[in-house]
């Protein structure tokens, strides 16, 4: 399945509590996903966590943008992605 | 012996850990009695690891009240339509089994099956086993009743083999077309724990973890090494099977081996009238081999009978089909047979026999029989829409057809020809016709001759040779012009307008279709004058005559609804969507998109896929072009994944992708325009490659290769130009123009497109506005460029998240000095902070805390009613089934403090 970069915009700041609640909004993000079969792989987030970087496993990108609406998330660019492996050619 | 013994031990046991679907089942069941929410549960999981036990013993635990009513697919290349209906519908009624066994009229059989299930008094419970197996009539009616059951008293279950049904299997369509449909739900059958392939050894010296790893907890496996008296674990599960069989008698295993050439379950006269001995049947069924229940005898499972089959000679096993064949032909023979219905049973036997009977034919090798029995069978499959299923049998029929005689020899060649086309088998469908053209030749019937070179012209059309198709189909009007007018003159003369018309050439399709509609009103072809309308209709909206494409769109629908021509080739549906897609060409989206969802709806309910697929692309046009991409972009990228769309509605689903997707900014626009270009150059009209070649024009502008744009454009212009097509040329001029070449727009040219090339904008963006064309209007805002028309223009985009075209609108506010420029786009969150009063915040910050209604109604001094009242309108503003829910939704919401949190580390 094809792998895309979303990049998300957080106004106030994206505030996730670790505790049973930010696993709780995890896992529903989760499971909204796996009706489109969208893989949420995981995300890299700003220091100032207004933006954030998220990979994805999905069958394209209108599924993404389906599922971020159900989850009620922005999404502000999407983009198709590969692997590049900097020790690839030892 | 202890063989059946163990069976049973096995076969209670063998329910270990169905715990959980069980329960899924029972609460399906009890949300079907008591609350009128009726399922449709599919059970997957791959052969022998217990799906038909568990429905058995789901079956077997249930109350007396719900009428069970129980089918099986069966394992044929060829099964017989709607064989599983057949084996219940004596429990539904005289009536209704008669019109099985008939099996003439599927849409009648639908719906008695579905009135039945809807408003008898009692409840039921329907079971058809084997899916992966069934005909296509029978997977229509899954489709069919799974997208009503949801508000029945019944339950629906299916069960089918997971690991079969790849890609293009065609149970995968079903399953795609019932994917998110509320009533439908999948459980999946998994193999056996190792704990429980354990406790089912318990006591004997066979090693359980090597059983475990031989069978992979395949419970049916599992139960075949533990019947067999030694203590090996065999490689595979037919080797088990054939472990077991080789302890018979010479005799048993011949009874098997004709058993397993009947099928899964037989009638037990038959095969004892089949065997060399009363008690060889016997002894199959005290050593569990078969079981029986009543007058039917069974393999316990699929798997044993695969078995039992592959380990015969190919000589053995067309020697036992030729029994069975002449002993099924004695017992099939139609008692109410006579000349009379001769036409209708031309074979001599009952309808419902047909399909088993060419089946055994071809097995056999009997030339003769398959020759009375596949062809009738195929009509037959015809009847029910089995199409599928009559293209095995007319091709069965085929090699051998030569000996019917040449016009029964043409007649199976163009039955043959037209399932072809409807299963979209485009090149097999071109072959037939053209062999039916020769034969029809040598024949000589000059009526036959030119119906012939007319289909085939039709069927050259289809596979995208347009300057062919049109030869063949004007030889076709030149011979029968010559001719005594017939009904087929109509016919003719209505197949060269159709292709016209489908070429965009306005003059000439008008001319032959007003032909159509008068000689079909002499003749009596009201086939012939319907669908002459209804082309009619599809030239007057993409000339734009809308009044007059109205008129006859009322009078195409009121000779469908009149219902007196029985070879009615239009649809209520297909007319409803000739008229919006003509709509949609014209950029009348606001009009053409309720005709849409109308043709979607109608064909949806008669599974007239084709058609419903290709309103469906149209509709996601219209919703592109109306601003609601969210709906457009799920319609498109659904059909690009439905394996049977036709080439038309691939190409119209991936422009409208294509186009979203360069709008967005999305990646992948290229990978289907690509496409889109591919197919569109196939069918070479002007209504495919115009609007792919606009969007590939846009995708290169947006791409910052206005070179490429005006090639892109260029390519289809002097067709458009040609046909005269005012948005085509339109659109296209105003592409070039954009890149910043020649536009050259013709002066007979007029719509918002022209005026943008002209130079009146604002114009241009009233008349998008009125359109209901909100991109469009923004981009024409922008064109005028005034901060007022560029601020607009920002609104706009942003609120369709047309993300390139909002940052080019900021960049140039932001020449122009503006301050306050709104950024990005604004999501759905900030649009909708879920509509909460102060109170209801205060309470949610306290469902955040984990208090309860009690506690809550304490602190903040009201009564425990009025914190429900409040609780349930958080629930409800938020959409969230329950608290945690709703406080992790919130949480995403960003309406709740987050002073005691931490971010993501």
């Amino acid at each position: 399945m094809p792998r895309y970069m979303v990049e998300r915009a957080f106004k106030g700041g994206l505030l996730i509590p670790i505790n049973h609640q930010g696993d709780a909004v995890c896992q529903g993000v989760v499971e909204r996903n796996s009706d489109l079969g969208v893989t949420w792989i995981h995300s890299y987030v700003t220091e100032d966590k207004t933006k954030t970087f998220c990979l994805y496993e999905a069958p394209n990108a209108e599924a993404i943008r389906t599922v971020a609406e159900a989850n009620g998330l922005p999404v502000d660019q999407i983009s198709k992605v590969s692997v590049l492996d900097p020790y690839f050619y030892y | 012996m202890a063989g059946t013994a163990i069976i049973d031990r096995v076969a209670k046991a063998g329910l270990l850990e169905r715990e959980v679907p069980l329960e899924v089942l029972g609460r399906h069941l009890v949300a079907a009695l008591t609350a009128s929410t009726g399922r449709l549960v599919l059970i997957g999981g791959e052969a022998g690891v217990g799906k038909s036990a568990l429905v058995r013993a789901f079956l077997t635990g249930l109350p007396s009240g719900p009428l069970k009513l129980i089918g099986a697919c069966e394992a044929l290349s060829a099964p017989r339509p709607l064989g599983p209906v057949l084996d219940f519908s004596h429990l539904i009624g005289d009536e209704f089994r008669a019109l099985v066994e008939a099996g003439d009229q599927r849409q009648r059989i639908f719906t008695l099956l579905a009135d039945r299930l809807r408003s008898a008094p009692q409840p039921h419970v329907l079971v058809i086993e084997d899916l992966h197996w069934a005909d296509d009539a029978t997977l229509d009616l899954v489709r069919f009743l799974g997208r009503r059951v949801g508000e029945w008293r019944a339950l629906l279950i299916g069960t089918y083999r997971d690991d079969e049904v790849g890609s293009a299997h065609p149970l995968r369509r079903v399953l795609g077309d019932l994917a998110g449909i509320e009533a439908v739900d999948r459980l999946k059958v998994s193999p056996l724990s190792q704990a429980a392939v354990q406790q089912l050894a318990a006591g004997r010296a066979i090693d359980s973890s090597e059983l475990y790893r031989r069978t992979g907890g395949n419970s049916f496996f599992v139960t075949e090494v533990l019947a067999a008296p030694d203590d090996q674990v065999p490689a595979k599960v037919g080797d088990a099977v054939l472990a077991r069989v080789s302890r018979l008698s010479q005799a048993a295993k011949s009874v098997l081996e004709t058993a397993a050439i009947i099928g899964l379950t037989q009638d037990l006269g038959l095969l004892e009238g089949l065997a060399p001995s009363a008690t060889a049947v016997e002894e199959c069924l005290a050593h569990g081999m078969l079981t029986t229940a009543g007058t039917i005898s069974a393999f316990r499972h699929e798997l044993a009978r695969e078995a039992v089959l592959t380990a015969m000679t190919a000589t053995r096993r067309r020697r036992i089909h030729a029994a069975v064949l002449a002993a099924l032909e004695r017992a099939f023979r139609s008692s109410d047979w006579d000349a009379a219905t001769a036409g209708a049973h031309e074979a001599g036997v009952v309808p419902e026999a047909l399909a088993i009977l060419a089946h055994h034919a071809a097995a056999a090798g009997d030339i003769e029989r398959v020759l009375r029995y596949a062809p009738a069978a195929g009509h037959l499959a015809v009847k029910l829409a089995a199409n599928r299923e009559a293209r095995v049998q007319f091709h069965r029929a085929l090699p051998f057809a030569a000996a019917l005689g040449p016009v029964r020899h043409a007649e199976l060649l163009e039955a043959y020809a037209r399932v072809c086309s409807v299963t979209s088998q485009i090149a097999e469908a071109r072959s037939a016709r053209e062999q039916a053209l020769e034969i029809r030749r040598s024949i000589g019937d000059p009526v036959q001759v030119a119906l012939a070179l007319s289909h085939y012209g039709s069927s050259l059309f289809d596979s995208g040779s347009k300057h062919e198709a049109e030869r063949f189909v004007l030889d076709a009007v030149r011979l029968i012009e010559k001719l005594q007018e017939s009904r087929e003159r109509a016919s003719i003369y209505q197949m060269y307008a159709g292709l016209r018309m489908l070429d965009r050439d306005a003059k000439a399709a008008l001319t032959w279709a007003r032909k159509a509609v008068a000689t079909g009103t002499r003749t009596g072809n009201e086939s012939a004058v319907a669908s002459a309308y209804n082309t009619m209709v599809g030239v007057l909206t993409t000339t734009e005559r809308i009044s007059a494409a109205r008129h006859y769109h009322h009078a195409c629908v009121a000779l469908i609804d009149a219902g007196s021509a029985s070879d009615m080739r239009v649809t209520t549906a297909s007319a409803k969507m000739m008229m919006g897609s003509g709509l949609g060409e014209v950029h009348r989206f606001l009009e053409a998109e309720p005709l849409l969802a109308e043709a979607a709806e109608l064909s949806s309910q008669h599974d007239l896929d084709a058609t419903q697929h290709y309103a469906v692309a149209w509709r996601s046009l219209c919703h592109l072009y109306l601003g609601r991409w969210r709906e457009a972009g799920e319609a498109a990228s659904w059909l690009l994944g439905r394996p049977n769309a036709t080439l038309i509605t691939r190409i119209m689903a991936a422009v409208a992708l294509g186009r979203l997707r360069v709008r967005r900014g999305d990646p992948e626009a290229w990978s289907v325009l690509d496409l889109a270009l591919t197919q569109a150059l196939e069918t070479d009209t002007l209504q495919r490659l115009a609007p792919v070649r606009a969007a590939r024009a846009e995708a290169a502008l947006a791409a910052g290769s206005p070179g490429q744009a005006i090639a892109e454009a260029r390519a289809a212009l002097p067709l458009a130009v040609a046909h005269r097509h005012r948005w085509f040329v339109g659109e296209l001029c105003y592409l070039i123009f954009k890149a910043g070449g020649d536009a050259d727009l013709p002066d007979w040219v007029d719509g918002p497109f022209a005026q943008q090339v002209r130079g009146d904008a604002a114009a241009a963006a009233r008349a998008w506005q009125r359109l209901g064309c909100p991109f469009e209007q923004a981009r024409a805002l922008s064109e005028v460029g005034t901060q007022r028309a560029l601020l607009r223009a920002l609104e706009l985009f942003q609120g369709l998240g047309a993300k390139p075209a909002a940052s080019a609108v900021t960049e140039r506010l932001k020449a122009l000095g503006v301050r306050g420029v709104p950024r990005g786009p604004r999501s759905a969150t900030a649009a909708h902070p879920a509509g909460l009063t102060v109170r209801e915040r205060q309470v949610l910050a306290l469902l955040e805390q984990g208090l309860q209604n009690s506690e809550i109604a304490e602190r903040n001094r009201v009564s425990r009613r009025t914190v429900e009242n409040q609780v349930g309108a958080v629930l409800g503003k938020l959409g969230a089934r329950t608290r945690t829910e709703a406080v992790a939704k919130a949480y995403r919401l960003g309406l709740i403090d987050h002073h005691d949190s931490r971010g993501p580390t």
